[in-house]
């Protein structure tokens, strides 16, 4: 069935002249040692990407696919039924973080392991950001697009503007360089696990809490419109 | 097999449905209602989509608790505006929505041909008319097979010949399951209904045979006047007909008491019962 709105797809053209300028290494100031191109192209990977990820599944799945009433009724839950409806969407978003990784990591010198894993990571926690937002809430194309996006940058954005916290964030080489330390983190950080294992765990809540979609105010209020009531 | 007791559904605050009592077995019912009476809200519930917000539902004797997946899997419901892919092919969209459920697929070929789908089952659902997808969301209802159906105004939208094969073939598949269906059109409920139960302001107001409906009617009346003796009618008693039959010349129809000195006794019909009980609300 086809189920994503492919406008969706114009957003991260919103973002392409901020890539850009990172990119080229037009901002930013790194510590001594780093390249201002090795400092955009984390800044693409850890923060631009998985936004436009967010941006892209919320608003392009919100609201669409089968009949709601018809796909509540199948053996498969609606909010399991997310993953595999969308799941040329999702791979789509992943594969777009690889390339976008490989292609950064050719352009800047950066190894291609440090660009990928906090990407991958970010893109990971967007997805499950986006299908609690879509699949539990039921929100509308516009409030998912909000909700998702704001929740997926404080997390991707976040910890890296407040360098004097121990908020952990996805990325710890850029963590450092955030903070004048010129080191390297490691590929795979506490604060992925953290963040990933958050992202999981709501999913499971919205997925255990209600228990029955029939009590999802939701379902009830959408089946009814036709009828006025 | 479905039995509500005293039923309600508010949605903040308004009441959709109060007090609702009946209990439901093998048999063609029909709902009737008007617009906001509480029909799709019924029918959401007995699908298993929505939560009453009082009351208690039982399904072959078990009370239903929180979960709803028992009751959803018993029942299949074709909605009133049952939104589709309009790339998708008939024919893929009941595979689909079969897999999605798990059921098994039978015959489809011989559905397809039942409802004169043949020839256009694997064109895209875009290219069809609204009857003709209406006939194939009924491919899909009847295909699904469970123990409970229940049609959101299955008839609309079809041809006189299609309704006819509709009613048919939904006589011959009400004999061991329960079919609960929506509808305004009176003729269907008269032609194949055994049971009719009425909704208004989200009360049931009538749960009987169509039988009993017409035996609740009151005195009906017709009688043939100009322009202003139908006025005069009109704001006296509850008029259920009226046909223009000349210049100025107008037969009317109406329910109560005999308040036109030429007025003559007719036959009620299940659309005077229906107007009767369902009241003489704007």
């Amino acid at each position: 069935m086809r189920s994503f709105r492919f406008s969706a797809l114009a957003l991260p053209v919103g973002a392409l002249p901020l890539a850009a300028g990172w990119g080229s290494g037009s901002y930013g100031r790194p510590p001594f040692g780093v390249g201002t191109v090795a400092l955009g192209v984390h800044w693409i990977m850890d923060w631009l990407v998985p936004v436009c990820v967010a941006a892209v599944l919320a608003f392009g799945t919100a609201g669409t696919g089968l009949d709601r009433r018809i796909a509540a009724s199948g053996a498969s839950d609606l909010r399991i039924l997310w993953w595999r409806t969308h799941w040329t969407a999702i791979l789509g978003s992943i594969v777009a973080c690889g390339s976008c990784a490989y292609s950064l990591a050719g352009m800047s010198g950066e190894p291609f392991p440090d660009l990928l894993a906090p990407g991958l990571a970010g893109v990971l926690f967007a997805l499950l950001v986006a299908n609690v937002v879509v699949s539990r809430f039921a929100a509308g194309p516009g409030v998912a697009l909000a909700a998702a996006t704001s929740i997926t940058g404080t997390v991707a954005i976040g910890p890296y503007l407040t360098p004097f916290t121990d908020v952990p964030a996805i990325d710890p080489t850029l963590s450092n360089w955030m903070r004048g330390v010129p080191d390297r983190g490691s590929i795979l950080s506490s604060g992925s696990i953290a963040w990933i294992g958050a992202g999981v765990i709501a999913v499971v809540l919205a997925r255990m809490c209600p228990r029955d979609i029939a009590w999802l105010p939701w379902t009830a209020v959408e089946d009814a419109s036709d009828d006025s009531i | 097999m479905i039995r509500f007791d005293k039923v309600d559904k508010s949605f903040r605050s308004h009441s959709a449905l109060r007090e609702v009592d009946f209990e439901l077995a093998t048999g063609i019912v029909a709902l009737l209602g008007r617009n906001g009476a509480g029909k799709s809200t019924l029918l959401s519930i007995l699908a298993g989509l929505a939560a009453e917000s009082a009351g208690t539902i039982w399904l072959d004797g078990t009370e239903l608790r929180r979960s709803r997946r028992v009751l959803r899997a018993a029942t299949t419901l074709l909605p009133q505006d049952l939104r589709v892919d309009p790339k998708v092919t008939g024919r893929a969209l009941v595979h689909y929505l079969l897999k999605l459920r798990r059921r098994p697929f039978g015959d489809l070929d011989e559905l397809f041909a039942l409802f004169g789908l043949t020839g256009v089952c694997d064109r895209p659902l875009g290219s069809l008319s609204g009857g003709t997808r209406q006939r194939v969301g009924l491919v899909y209802v009847f295909a699904a097979d469970t123990p409970v159906l229940l049609l959101d105004e299955p008839t609309q939208g079809l041809d006189p010949w299609e309704r006819l094969r509709f009613t048919e073939y939904l006589a011959r598949v009400a004999a061991d399951r329960l079919v609960v269906y929506s509808t305004h059109v009176v003729a269907d409920v008269e032609a194949i209904a055994e049971r009719v139960l009425v909704l208004d302001q989200g009360g049931l107001v009538h749960d009987g045979s169509p039988q009993d409906l017409l035996a609740r009617t009151p005195p009906v009346w017709v009688a043939e006047g100009d322009q202003e003796v139908a006025s005069s009618l009109g704001s006296r008693v509850l008029v259920t007909a009226m046909k223009r039959i000349g210049d100025d010349s107008y037969r009317l129809r109406w329910l109560g008491e005999r308040v036109y000195g030429h007025a003559r006794p007719a036959e009620p019909s299940l659309s005077d019962a229906y107007i009767a009980v369902t009241g003489e609300r704007a």
